[in-house]
């Protein structure tokens, strides 16, 4: 008889999850969109209205991705390769955007141009609204630029110097090396850096709705169809337009551009300035980076006075009142979102780096695949995946009794507590795969085999030696993973019950009935809840379980 | 009079407040390798990357071909680099990575070509054009690094401890293969290591560094049999360095007198160096005191351990409560001794070798 292999069960039953609760739902979206085959004129249709949108999603996807990469590049370029006495809070200011949800931004963007706005209205004197193409634009570059950077610049840090000293050695021209060289090194995290920059522009729905006006892009369409309109179908077809170009750019990217990191792993020369660069060209990529952070910080600071202002546009006088508002609310939200991001990144991350261990280093059969399904919700707008789990688990057995069980009554996933924690943990699985990945590269595979020398069986060889090792990648997928939780709302906005609210949904909510007073006392409570969690996560990580 | 390819004058350099060269001079001839040998931190990379102009100088100067380089940025040096990780450019082939150099100095596709095949096949490279750096063997990388600073013909190849991600066979393969390819071509070459071995192996002249100051330069043999000090000494391998007590002409070694004929200067903490190989190692038959008949010395001790190092074997004799180091040729014919054996070593009075540091 064969013995039980706890493992081999495991990975099995991620696939069957992967399958049912990935695949099943975005190809439910298809099918809700296509089917039935009569309706398949009212499908052009429906497809003729979303097209116009399709554009306005790709363009603004397009600009805010070139300067977005431009940004995230110059800035991983002088903060990690010059020293400027402001290079150390600059790193922190680039990192500010990920700790707040997307569409916050717009806050401060409607405080200073909105029709009561301090710019176009105090100081120009006009009432008219610029909402639109720029602002969406100018909103998601200040947000997204960030992820470009976090990404960029961890390559940058880890190229080998060296090699630049090689070609300079060589002859070389300092603008040769860096575009022969540098650049090139870098290309596979700048085009990863490209790609997650598009997918979160294209999946942004809240920065469109709230400051868009005339100007709607196909996530946000998705949203008024589904709460203000109530048209499925519509939604179901925009989806589909909104998953071609996401799905195709995540698979060019997966199979031509991710094969190759040209990671070095003895960094020798830890002094990586470049010495040699023209001073005037120094300080314009300063200039482009600090006026980044200033940006960032004044979107936050405006945020901060909105909070502790009377009314934004007509009383500026200071005021706790909002605060209070706040406070007096129910805090149950916050509650929730606390709660919520904690355990959606516990299991995400430890599903992740688990899978990405049992990928890697077993044979196991449907390794590929099971890796594209996993990966798969990267690409995959959160809006998107929340629309297949409304139009799959809304019959029972979870889903299954759509077609035959009909009669049986029988578990409902959907309207139930559990389902946003389902959607989030399949949603950020990639995360904690990724960081496995990366780690178990440099994780010699001798240590196992010496484990199984030393006559360990293989259940504790995993539990002892392998999670162990794996640990510095669960911890990193969790950070992410839950200041993700926290701040993204595009996956659970349709799954969420009146019981189990979260906070940013509160705070979306409360955007987009104008409160701003309001929104922006909440967003603050919000970034705040979120640092001083990720700081105690951190204590408890370094300090406690002593992993660095 | 020969003239230096490369003139070192008074060289020094800080790095965050250390300084790490205080004043170097050094001259290399055309066509030499010198080896600059030393223990991490001694100075000897940063000396390097001086010279390549990865690091700048504060004082000092350094020619070459008799034209001040030191204020020139790296491009501008006719010096190449072979780096301690290669360096390789992880993105191009084999044959980018050589041709690299040339394709930078918009050179003509056919001199490019012409050139880059000479350098194959120098390399021993042969077929290997089209592979991705990855795809190489770590002596394959190495010879790669060698070729793409070789094909645009350097006045100087500077090596930065190239050998020391290698395996044992394959470094002694590998040093053997570029004291070749230099010789080939009569490129003069400095190279940095911390192997005595290898700078014994390669170097015309050794140049030792000690915290950040040249020590000796010397030829290998110089180095090895006439060390100016204990540090030289050590550093090369010898572990057989006792103090002496001088009294008038006579010092005391092993409470022997031994007179000595040259002049000994008193006041300096003289050691003695006595090469292990130097020793001959018997068997004890007799009852023996130790003492100098004729030139010889001999004195009685007890094997303490032995190590075998495939061709030599080096036996560590207790004599008098110290050790003395006695290395011999592992020939199958000669007497073996064992841990725990009474020996006689004898060595003669003349090679001796004083050390006044």
């Amino acid at each position: 008889m064969k013995k039980y292999n706890p493992l081999k069960f495991i990975y099995y039953t991620i696939f069957v999850a992967l399958l049912y609760f990935v695949i099943l739902p975005v190809l439910a979206v298809i099918l809700y969109g296509v089917f039935p085959l009569d309706s398949i004129n009212h499908v052009g249709e429906l497809a003729k209205r979303s097209l116009p949108l399709l554009k306005n999603s790709l363009v603004i996807a397009l600009v805010v991705t070139f300067f977005s990469v431009i940004i995230g590049l110059v800035s991983s370029i002088i903060l990690w390769r010059y020293q400027f006495f402001t290079n150390k809070i600059l790193r922190y200011a680039m990192l500010l955007s990920l700790i707040n949800p997307p569409f916050v931004g717009s806050i401060s963007f409607i405080m200073l141009f909105g029709k009561r706005g301090l710019i176009t209205h105090k100081l120009l004197g006009l009432s008219v609204s610029p909402f639109g193409f720029v602002g969406i634009v100018v909103m998601q570059v200040l947000g997204l630029s960030s992820l470009a950077y976090l990404i960029i610049s961890s390559s940058i840090v880890k190229i080998d110097p060296t090699i630049e000293d090689a070609a300079r050695n060589l002859g070389d021209s300092e603008i040769s090396i860096f575009k022969n060289i540098t650049l090139k090194t870098m290309y596979p995290e700048i085009s990863t850096a490209a790609v997650l920059v598009f997918l979160a522009s294209m999946a942004d729905f809240g920065t469109p709705l709230i400051i868009g006006g005339a100007y709607q892009t196909l996530s946000s369409d998705l949203y008024i169809q589904i709460t203000g309109v109530y048209d499925m179908k519509s939604a179901a077809i925009s989806g589909i337009l909104l998953l071609i170009p996401c799905i195709i750019l995540f698979l060019i990217q997966r199979n031509f551009t991710n094969k190759k990191t040209y990671y070095s792993l003895n960094m020798t020369n830890p002094d990586i300035i470049y010495k040699y660069y023209s001073k005037p060209l120094k300080y314009i990529l300063f200039v482009i980076t600090s006026s980044y952070c200033f940006l960032v910080v004044l979107k936050y600071s405006f945020i901060i006075i909105g909070a502790f202002t009377k009314q934004w546009g007509y009383n500026y006088t200071f005021t706790f009142e909002h605060l209070k508002k706040v406070l007096s609310r129910d805090l149950t939200p916050f509650f929730n979102s606390i709660k919520f991001a904690f355990f959606v990144a516990l299991f995400a991350s430890i599903l992740g780096v688990l899978l990405s261990y049992l990928i890697k280093r077993k044979s196991y059969k449907f390794r590929k695949i099971v890796d594209l399904i996993a990966t798969l919700p990267a690409a995959v707008p959160g809006i998107l995946l929340g629309i297949g789990y409304l139009v799959t688990f809304k019959y029972p057995l979870l889903g299954v009794g759509r077609f035959y069980l009909k009669k049986i009554p029988s578990i409902i996933l959907l309207g139930s507590g559990i389902i946003i924690y389902i959607i989030s943990v399949f949603r950020y699985m990639n995360v904690g795969l990724r960081a496995g990945y990366a780690l178990i590269e440099h994780i010699n595979p001798n240590i196992e085999e010496a484990a199984r020398d030393l006559g360990q069986n293989e259940n504790k060889i995993f539990t002892q030696i392998v999670l162990p090792l794996m640990s510095p990648a669960f911890s990193i997928a969790f950070f992410k993973n839950f200041s993700s939780a926290m701040t993204t709302l595009g996956a659970i906005i349709f799954l969420l019950l009146p019981s189990n609210k979260v906070a940013v949904q509160q705070i979306f909510q409360i955007i987009t009935s104008s409160a701003v007073g309001v929104a922006a006392a909440m967003a603050l409570l919000l970034s705040v809840t979120i640092a001083i969690a990720l700081g105690v996560f951190k204590f408890i990580n370094n300090k406690i379980m002593r992993i660095k | 009079m020969k003239k230096p390819k490369l003139l070192i004058e008074n060289v020094y350099q800080s790095y965050n407040k250390k300084i790490t060269l205080k004043g170097i001079n050094l001259e290399v001839f055309e066509g030499e390798i010198v080896v600059i040998l030393g223990p991490s931190g001694c100075g000897k990379t940063s000396l390097l990357k001086s010279i390549a102009g990865l690091i700048i100088i504060d004082e000092g100067k350094i020619k070459v071909d008799n034209k001040a380089i030191e204020n020139l940025p790296p491009q501008n040096r006719k010096t190449a680099m072979i780096f301690q990780n290669y360096a390789l450019f992880p993105h191009m082939t084999v044959l980018e990575n050589i041709e690299y150099g040339l394709k930078v100095k918009n050179e003509k596709v056919e001199i490019i070509k012409e050139k880059s095949e000479k350098i194959i096949e120098i390399i021993k490279l042969k077929g290997f054009e089209n592979r991705a750096i990855t795809a190489l063997s770590g002596g394959q990388q190495q010879r790669v690094a060698i070729g793409r600073a070789m094909i645009i013909e350097p006045a100087i190849l500077l090596f930065d401890e190239p050998l020391s991600n290698l395996d044992e066979n394959l470094r002694v393969e590998m040093r053997y293969e570029i004291k070749r390819i230099l010789k080939s071509v009569n490129i003069t070459s400095v190279y940095v290591t911390h192997d005595q071995n290898e700078a014994m192996a390669l170097a015309d002249r050794v140049v030792v560094m000690k915290d950040g100051q040249v020590e000796q330069i010397s030829s290998p043999e110089k180095i090895y049999y006439r060390p100016i000090s204990e540090y030289v000494a050590r550093f090369i391998g010898h572990k057989n360095i006792f103090g002496i007590k001088v009294i008038g002409n006579y010092f005391l070694f092993f409470n022997m007198r031994i007179k000595y004929n040259g002049k000994l200067n008193m006041d300096n903490n003289i050691k003695i160096l006595i090469n292990s190989e130097e020793i001959n190692i018997y068997s004890i038959y007799y009852d023996f005191d130790n003492g100098l008949i004729d030139n010889k010395l001999h004195l009685k001790g007890k094997i303490l351990d032995i190590e075998m190092l495939t061709k030599i074997r080096r036996y560590s004799v207790q004599v008098e409560g110290k050790i003395i180091y006695v290395t011999v040729l592992n020939r199958n014919d000669r007497d073996k001794f064992y841990v725990n054996d009474f020996v006689i070593l004898e060595f003669d009075k003349n090679s001796f070798h004083f050390l006044y540091k």
